[in-house]
């Protein structure tokens, strides 16, 4: 704020006394020399440096103060009468307007109501405010359409007449109507007997209103009220078949009431009203439960309807895989596709299961197995796998089950126990190719052509527990079925060398009688030159070679000694016919 | 200009207001409060009580006002026009009522009009002595002729009590127009209800009045003498009934007095009356002592368990333990640390059975209590609107101030309704307590919209007293 002083300093001017003389807020740099700010310490004063202070500093020995200066002029005022047209009366009330324009006189100014009244050329104003006064519409008729449509057994025509009064009075307000519903009744002990009879009130209720209302319910009234309404409504448009669709529905509406209805729909709030506060709470309580169970099933659903929708295509890959092997060859890119997608999935879904896990109702629910059990199962069984090949299915439950499910609601809920978990993710389609593989080349190619011949896809489409389980079995049988096969054509071949041995040898009988001994024992020094080693096989050893001469000896019975598959004892034993068969 | 100051004029729809100077009368039983419509509390705060002085033997002057009623005057008796007891005629004496009530209007709020210089007979030569006269009493009667009146009743009226109030009004005091309202129906107003299920603890009665839509519900209109003057009995019987008993003893009669320890007994010079005071004034007197106590030191129990079914010593002494000491000091110097005798005079306005009785009073009825008063009311109101009321119990009048009372209804409500949701607005500005009615008036008389609803002077000339009958409903 630049006062006079600054302007006039700038402008070189002569600092006028006025100036100073009206400064009543001082800073203390604007006049340094000059005059000294009373009312304030020295000191405070002194801490302000040459910095404006923060508040204005007044002099508090200078008492005079301008007049209140105001850019405008104050409004006049008047006392003027009014009138509410929604009076009949015409009375006259006054209350204090702005003045419109200036009045030619100043008596209208005068206090004294009456004058100005008298003497005010143009008529008191109307109240703005009589436009809210609305009023309700109730059913009108005449006495001949009241007895040719309106007739009632229970209502006479003074009766309703009042109730029609009261309804229009009150405004539609029912529980004020009720309230002040006193018609004095003449002929009411049948029409009381009845009301008794038909209502089945609460038996704590304090005060009996329709006995003290002449009899009437309200419901009576509402019913007869809404009777009326609607066949004058009727009578005016000429039937329901003329009215417009609003006053048709209207028209539907009236008929529909039922008092009994009512009645026991009143009474049901009432007592659900004035329960026991251990009921109110036991219904929080089962509601806050049902809302739980529900969430549950919705998720439960969800979960479901995630897992069928992911068995969709699968299965229709399946079906075009079985039917053509140009389709397998093909389908492989789609798996693959549909391996990464389900892969996406599964860590989408992995998430969302942390979630879930932290929020115990889910471990309280009785749907789902319980999150914070060590298996690792879920409903759909889809995480059966992080067991890795060796879980047990279907194995002697854990000491302590949570709780006991019969063997049909495990296989429903895929719930299965395992004695010991290995730690770490594992695929069921690993398991299924590690099955298949055999320890030499030759075997694994052998199983690889039993299933083939058997039917089984080289990749199974579906690795299911249940699935691979099949699988494992099978496999072990079509091992067993090789080594058995391989035993049976050894034997086949011993017994061919024998029967060739036997018609070289028939000739010459002699020969032909040592040589087995020979062998025998030339068997029995191997074996005791070997003994050492092959002990700790314990006696794994081939089935030994019946037959053959000195020189049969297996040539890699030594190297091999460790190795107990069948493939290496049918080499062994496929070399050694050959050699008898040199021979 | 941009803040609101008196200046500015607030606008008109905002609010719906259109004020005519109406004037609006609420006379309870201990006060009467009169004041100008659209304001916010009442200008006018004068005890319903009033003197009567016995000047000479036929000269009786009667007192009004609190400043003229505390003076230890011989043969000044304090009275009360209203009657005490839960009847439908309300007042006892029409006579003085009237005059008491014009009184609270005209000594703050219109009092006689100066008339014009020319005309008001001071500036008249003295020839026409008569008419000056004349004027002047036609001036005094018609105190109120300016301004409408909003009158308040008790909830439960006779219609010849109403008429008897128009008359008064409009024939009495001049009004031009006149409306009477239910004091419960306008305390609903007060705190902004039309649907409303009004707890009123005055000093002579308890009313329990559900309101709907702005009216009243006759049949559920529960009236009980469990109030302020019940308590202040309690307070009696309790200081009478104590091991050593407690002398009451009204500040008049103490000259002086020395500080004792508590519960000693007091050392306090009393005042030689020549001619001591009527027994009325002693007793208004002491009132005026039992308000302090009633004020200061009871309070509701607000804890779990009923006093009457014994309530532990230990419970009760852990109730009091952490609270502030409630020291009260008699005039006389003597005073006392309540604990649990600051609970008991006001738990018979919830459990008749631990209301203090002896021969004179006798034990309370239980449906005069205020849950059973709130029961009975509900009862006999329409099945639908009862959870509206429970919504909307609004607590009025200077008895609820009494520490924990809105929380010791709320827990008796929802005891007793544990289904609908039970809400109690009690304003915690204790004059929107005390004079909710009044603000309710206040409200209701400078609205634009209710000005179709006075009676006006011609409007009962033309159908007589019975009027107010039809239109007041």
């Amino acid at each position: 704020m630049a006062s006079r002083k600054d302007v006039q300093d700038i402008m070189g001017l002569p600092a006028g006394d006025n100036a100073v003389k009206s400064a009543a807020l001082r800073r203390p740099k604007a006049l340094p020399a000059q005059k000294r700010v009373t009312g304030i310490n020295r000191e405070i004063l002194a801490l302000h440096g040459d910095r404006a202070p923060p508040i204005s500093i007044v002099d508090s020995k200078k008492t005079y103060r301008g007049k209140l200066h105001r850019d405008y002029r104050p409004s006049k005022w008047e006392r003027r009468a009014f009138i509410n047209p929604a009076r009949t009366d015409g009375l006259v009330l006054r209350h204090w307007q702005q003045r419109k324009a200036p009045k030619p006189t100043n008596d209208a100014m005068d206090v004294d109501g009456q004058t100005v009244e008298g003497q005010d050329p143009d008529q008191p104003e109307e109240s703005k405010f009589a436009k809210y006064n609305v009023e309700v519409t109730v059913p009108t008729y005449d006495d001949a359409t009241y007895d040719q449509y309106l007739q009632s057994e229970d209502w006479s025509k003074e009766e309703t007449d009042y109730m029609l009064n009261l309804v229009q009075e009150y405004n539609q307000r029912w529980p004020v109507i009720i309230d002040r519903y006193d018609f004095p009744k003449s002929n009411s002990s049948p029409k009381r007997s009845r009301n008794s009879d038909a209502l089945a009130r609460p038996q704590d209720r304090d005060m009996d209103d329709a006995e003290e209302s002449g009899g009437r319910t309200l419901e009576d009234i509402k019913a007869r009220y809404y009777d009326i309404y609607a066949k004058t409504m009727s009578i005016s448009t000429g039937g329901p078949f003329n009215m417009n669709e609003a006053e048709f529905q209207l028209h539907e509406m009236l008929m529909k009431y039922d008092p009994e209805t009512e009645r026991t729909r009143k009474n049901l709030a009432w007592m659900l009203c004035k329960r026991p506060a251990e009921e109110v709470r036991e219904e929080e309580y089962l509601l806050s439960e049902l809302q739980r169970i529900m969430m549950t099933a919705q998720r439960f659903e969800a979960e479901r309807a995630e897992v069928r929708q992911r068995l969709e295509p699968v299965n229709a890959l399946g079906s075009a895989a079985g039917t053509t092997a140009a389709a397998t060859a093909s389908s492989y890119t789609a798996l693959n596709q549909l391996y990464t997608q389900l892969a996406t999935q599964d860590r989408n879904r992995k998430a969302r299961h942390r979630l879930s896990l932290a929020s115990t109702d889910l471990a309280n629910s009785p749907a789902m197995p319980s999150a914070g059990l060590a298996t690792p199962t879920t409903a759909t069984g889809h995480r059966d796998s992080i067991g890795g090949s060796g879980t047990k299915k279907g194995a002697a439950p854990p000491p302590q089950p949570v709780r006991q499910l019969s063997p049909r609601d495990e296989a429903r809920f895929g719930v299965t126990t395992h004695e010991r978990l290995q730690s770490g993710v594992s695929f069921r389609t690993d398991k299924v190719v590690k099955l298949r593989q055999a320890k030499s080349q030759i075997q694994t190619q052998k199983i690889g052509a039993a299933l083939t011949e058997l039917g089984v896809p080289e990749l199974i489409s579906l690795p299911t527990a249940r699935v691979v389980e099949a699988f494992e079995g099978l496999v072990q049988r079509v091992i067993k079925l090789i080594e058995s096969r391989k035993v049976v054509e050894k034997e086949e071949n011993e017994v061919r060398v024998q029967a060739a041995l036997h018609k070289e040898l028939v000739p010459g009988d002699k020969e032909g009688t040592e040589a087995p001994e020979g062998e025998a024992t030339g068997e029995k020094e191997k074996e005791k030159e070997n003994g050492n080693k092959t002990e700790a096989e314990g006696g794994m050893e081939a089935p030994p070679a019946v037959g053959g001469g000195e020189e049969i000896r297996p040539p890699s019975s030594k190297g091999n000694a460790h190795k107990r598959s069948a493939s290496v004892l049918s080499a062994a034993s496929a070399a050694s016919s050959k050699r008898s068969r040199k021979r | 200009m941009s803040t609101p100051n008196q200046f500015t004029v607030p606008n008109a729809t905002e609010y719906g207001g259109d004020e005519v100077s109406a004037i609006v009368l609420d006379p309870g039983y201990s006060t009467t409060r009169a004041g100008f419509a659209g304001e916010d509390v009442p200008k006018s705060v004068v005890p319903t009580y009033y003197g009567v002085l016995n000047k000479s033997e036929n000269e009786v002057e009667l007192l009004f006002g609190e400043n003229s009623l505390h003076n230890p005057v011989p043969s000044l008796e304090i009275r009360n026009p209203l009657l005490s007891d839960c009847s439908e005629d309300w007042v006892e004496d029409w006579e003085t009522a009237s005059k008491l009530w014009e009184y609270s209007i005209t000594s703050r709020l219109a009092g006689r009009r100066s008339t014009d210089p020319k005309n008001n007979g001071l500036n008249d030569p003295n020839d026409d002595a008569m008419d000056v006269d004349v004027d002047a009493m036609d001036d005094a009667e018609k105190a109120l002729e300016d301004n409408p009146l909003l009158m308040t009743e008790p909830s439960r009226t006779s219609s010849k009590t109403r008429e008897r109030a128009i008359e008064t009004a409009i024939e009495g005091w001049g009004v031009p127009a006149f409306w009477l309202g239910r004091s419960g129906v306008l305390a609903a107003f007060s705190a902004g209800k039309s649907n409303a299920l009004v707890v009123d603890v005055g000093a002579s009665t308890t009313t329990v009045t559900p309101v709907i839509d702005g009216m009243l519900l006759k049949k559920g209109v529960r009236v009980s003498p469990l109030a302020g003057n019940f308590v202040s009995q309690q307070i009696r019987l309790m200081f009478a009934s104590s091991q050593t008993p407690v002398s009451l003893t009204p500040h008049y009669m103490v000259l002086s007095k020395a500080p004792v320890e508590v519960g000693q007994p007091s050392q306090a010079v009393y005042r030689k009356f020549a001619k001591p005071p009527t027994e009325s004034f002693r007793r208004w007197e002491e009132e005026r002592v039992l308000t302090e106590f009633k004020e200061s030191v009871v309070q509701l129990w607000g804890e779990s368990g009923r006093l009457s079914n014994g309530v532990p010593l230990s419970l009760s002494e852990d109730f009091f333990k952490d609270k502030s000491k409630r020291i009260f000091e008699m005039p006389d110097g003597w005073n006392q640390d309540f604990t649990l005798d600051s609970v008991r005079p006001a738990e018979g306005l919830f459990d008749e059975k631990a209301a203090l009785v002896d021969s004179d009073h006798p034990r309370p009825q239980p449906e005069h209590t205020i849950p059973n008063l709130i029961k009975s009311a509900l009862g006999s109101c329409d099945t639908e609107v009862r959870p509206l009321l429970m919504n909307n119990v609004v607590v009025v009048g200077a008895g609820s101030l009494t520490q924990y009372f809105v929380k010791r209804l709320e827990q008796e409500l929802v005891a007793m309704y544990a289904g609908p949701r039970v809400r109690i607005y009690a304003s915690g500005n204790t004059v929107e307590r005390k004079y909710a009615s009044w603000i309710g008036g206040s409200i209701l008389g400078s609205l634009g919209t209710f000005h179709q609803m006075w009676i006006s002077k011609k409007e009962y000339e033309e159908h007589g007293a019975n009027i107010v009958e039809k239109r007041c409903k």
